[in-house]
């Protein structure tokens, strides 16, 4: 179980969210080389540290957000999110 | 424990007398030993290490006496011909074969923790060859065949049980794959069929195979040699092996960094580089080859070559019941509900499922992992629904696109891997490390592992096993 | 529109005394609009009578009008049609459900992760979830004091999220009304 901070949920369990893996950038398909594309598709640096990943709220707002994890322990840091509290009555 | 000749049965029960909790304490017990009066034997080509046999152990159970170390403890030296990191069964086996077939013998294994404590110790055990391309289906049947004479070879008892492999379907495009992979496996001469929900239940009568089940068992995928196998004892036997032939194993000595020359990256590192060796926390190992035996840990050392591998590391987890009287007869996968189960000798039963789904190097287990376990168990077999679970953990797995591993040389003269073995990597220790040797030795890639090439990724040339290899393992 | 026909089957018995209620109000006019404009100046999270309606701000991007087929249109007068809006009538692509009684949060902690205590999720809040593995909107909506909650999911999943609840719901008294 981990709490992944959606910056517009608040703190979810990851069971109802999608990790989508590193943030990574997106070569342009017309001027990339097949091997850059390639690479684009399948090279990850996969530290053992603080890394920026994309996750998505499936369950629950249903956006994309990136924010930086350790993965040696699974902390997260500085998470632009709200309170645990939820609206309420207008 | 129907698999064990009497001898053994009654080394273990000489063993519960001596208050040893587990049957294979014995071997745990020897390895963790302090080096007393070790003595350096190397053999030679085709000897084996001696035999753990019943009359040796009354013997030294009579006389009180204790037993020798499973590998020798020696000094680490500042040179080898070649340095393995990783000292999991692909490390150990690679080394063992080193010695065995090519006579190269001047090999150190180093292990940041002790032998076994990466996925080898960790997995579930599970031996096939069912396995869904041309190339996956040799590869893998070599490592089957080499299980089966493994006891003989080792001179230790791995205990392999070829019980049977069923992976059930529970919908059409599921039953497809079955068939496809049946057929794939045929022209290869491997023993699989597909099989229909009452001959599944023939096989496992404990199976809910009812078409009102959430998930109605559709078919399954029959793969009679497949089984389970000892894997502690897989380790010992491979560690022993190499260490009688006069490979050094070197616990808790962690490589820190991985010295090159010439490479087009900083230090030297990178394409067109070469290794001259490793940087330990006890001190500098010069080499002129360095193998990646890492696993999970497997892009951490290839980016200390300056090598960059198409791999990331997610925990794989595992849990155990408490011991009842045994009735399931075969391995039973489930692909659509995400797990698996075989029951041990000794009575439990050992879950496993599908990868963790976010990366990380963390080997704690989860609720999330238990309650989806539960919940998929009880639809296949409402009758454990009483059985309590002892134990779960968690091991680092090394995901690469396509489920197959990486394997052979890198840009980096001297730098090989063997990694990229997922969750099915256990049961290919024994062909990857042969094959692994022989690259070694004859500096060309053995044509068994050529489709495993690093550079399949660049080509475009993938070797796509997902749908034999995701949660079957 | 087709006249609404719920395709959930209750072949339970209803307990007029029992402690918690579960009921199928499928039949309830459903308004979704998604949009890049702010829309009744609810943020995500809040929800808010509109005459005989209740506007949700079920997404950050995304409102739920819910009501009578009269009032939802009433409501619906107040849409800021700016930027880039779209207006999708949901009335028969979801199933949506009332849980009613002083434990129902506690019904709802065992299969969702949402902290339901009034602290966290007072009378109005509106978020998005999964429960029982299916993926909800869920309201609090409290009827005459007494805490309530509307939960909506894709129509294909309903009777099993129905089934699900009164499962769960066994140990609460749980009845269908
Ligand atoms: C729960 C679970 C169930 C599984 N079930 C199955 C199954 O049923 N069948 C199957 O075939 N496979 C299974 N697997 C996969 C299998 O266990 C692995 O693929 C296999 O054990 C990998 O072996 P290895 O020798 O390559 O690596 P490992 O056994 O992981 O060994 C890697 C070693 O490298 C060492 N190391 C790491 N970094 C350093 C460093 N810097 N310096 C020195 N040493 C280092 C580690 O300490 C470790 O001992 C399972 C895995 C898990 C976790
Ligand atoms: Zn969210």
């Amino acid at each position: 179980m981990l709490l992944v901070p959606c910056p517009y949920c608040g703190p979810r369990n990851s069971s109802d969210l999608r990790h989508v893996g590193e943030a990574i950038s997106r070569p342009d398909p017309n001027a990339a080389s097949p091997e850059q594309w390639r690479s684009y598709l399948y090279l990850r640096d996969n530290v053992a540290d603080w890394n920026v990943e994309t996750w998505y709220c499936t369950r629950g707002c249903r956006k994309y957000f990136k924010v930086e994890r350790n993965t040696a322990t699974n902390e997260f840091r500085d998470p632009p999110m709200p309170g645990n509290k939820i609206g309420g009555k207008a | 424990m129907a698999n064990l000749s009497i001898g053994e049965g009654f080394i273990f029960t000489l063993l519960r007398l001596r208050n040893y909790v587990e049957p294979m304490g014995l071997l745990n017990d020897v390895a963790s030993r302090g080096a007393s009066g070790a003595k350096k034997i190397v053999g030679s080509r085709g000897s084996k290490p001696p035999r753990y046999s019943a009359a040796g152990l009354i013997a030294k159970g009579l006389r009180g006496e204790s037993w020798p170390r499973v590998w020798r403890d020696v000094p680490l030296r500042s040179a080898y011909d070649v340095i393995i990191v990783g000292g999991g069964v692909h490390g150990l086996a690679t080394a063992y074969y080193l010695a065995t077939n090519h006579g190269i013998t001047n090999v150190a294994v180093l292990d940041k923790a002790y032998l076994g404590s990466g996925g080898s110790g960790r997995n579930t055990a599970i031996v096939r060859s069912n396995y869904l391309t041309p190339e996956g289906v040799a590869f893998y049947d070599r490592s089957l065949a080499l299980y089966n004479s493994m006891t003989d070879d080792l001179n230790i008892n791995v205990m392999f049980s070829e019980r049977g492999h069923l992976t059930l379907a529970h919908s059409d495009s599921a039953l497809r794959t079955m068939h496809w992979r049946a057929e794939v496996n045929k022209l290869q001469n491997i023993d699989s069929s597909v099989i229909d929900p009452q001959q599944v239940k023939e096989i496992v009568p404990s199976l809910n195979v009812s078409s009102d089940a959430h998930h109605p068992i559709a078919g399954a995928l029959y793969h009679p040699p497949g089984g389970i196998i000892r894997h502690d004892a897989v380790v010992w036997g491979y560690a022993r092996g190499a260490d009688h032939h006069g490979v050094e194993m070197h616990q808790k000595t962690e490589v820190l960094d991985i010295v090159c020359t010439g490479g087009e990256g900083p230090d030297g590192k990178g394409r067109g580089g070469k290794v001259t060796g490793v940087r330990t926390n006890r001190g500098d190992v010069s080499a002129p080859i360095v193998v990646n035996c890492t696993a999970g840990w497997a892009t951490l050392i290839s980016d200390m070559a300056g090598v960059r591998l198409p791999i990331t590391t997610q925990p794989l987890q595992a849990a155990v019941t408490e011991p009842v009287k045994v009735f399931l007869p075969a391995v039973v996968v489930s692909g659509s509900l995400h797990v698996y189960v075989s029951q041990t000798d000794r009575g439990e039963l050992v879950f496993g499922a599908a990868v963790d789904p976010f990366t990380n190097y963390n080997v704690r287990g989860s609720l999330d992992f238990t309650e989806g376990l539960a919940g998929h168990i009880l639809e296949l077999m409402p009758g454990v629904s009483k059985m309590r679970l002892l134990r779960q953990w968690a091991g680092l797995c090394d995901m690469t696109p396509d489920y197959s591993p990486v394997m052979g040389f890198t840009p980096v003269d001297g730098f090989l891997c063997d990694v990229g073995w997922g969750t099915y990597g256990f049961k290919a220790g024994p062909v990857a490390g042969e094959q692994m040797a022989e690259c070694i030795a004859t500096q060309r890639t053995p044509k068994l592992i050529e489709a495993f090439k690093l550079g399949r990724f660049e080509a475009g040339r993938l070797v796509g096993e997902k749908g034999a290899a995701a949660v079957g393992h | 529109m087709p006249e609404f026909e719920s395709a959930i089957i209750k072949t339970y018995a209803p307990n007029p005394g029992a402690s918690m209620f579960l009921s199928d109000e499928s039949a309830t006019t459903k308004l979704l609009v998604r949009s890049d404009q702010a829309q009744f100046g609810l943020v995500f999270g809040a929800s808010s009578a509109v005459g005989e309606a209740l506007i949700c701000a079920t997404r950050p991007d995304e409102w739920l009008i819910l009501g009578s087929e009269p009032a939802v249109d009433a409501a619906a007068a107040g849409i800021d049609s700016g930027g880039f809006t779209n207006v999708i009538p949901f009335t028969h692509g979801r199933s949506l459900f009332r849980l009613t009684g002083a434990h129902a949060a506690g019904l709802l902690e065992k299969i969702c992760g949402i902290d339901w205590s009034d602290a966290m999720t007072p009378e109005g809040a509106v978020t998005s979830a999964s429960v029982a593995l299916t993926t909800c909107d869920i309201i609090r909506h409290d009827r005459n004091g007494i805490r309530s909650y509307l939960l909506m999911c894709d129509r294909s999943f309903g009777q099993y999220l129905f089934d699900a609840l009164l499962d769960a719901g066994d140990e609460f008294g749980i009845s269908v009304e």
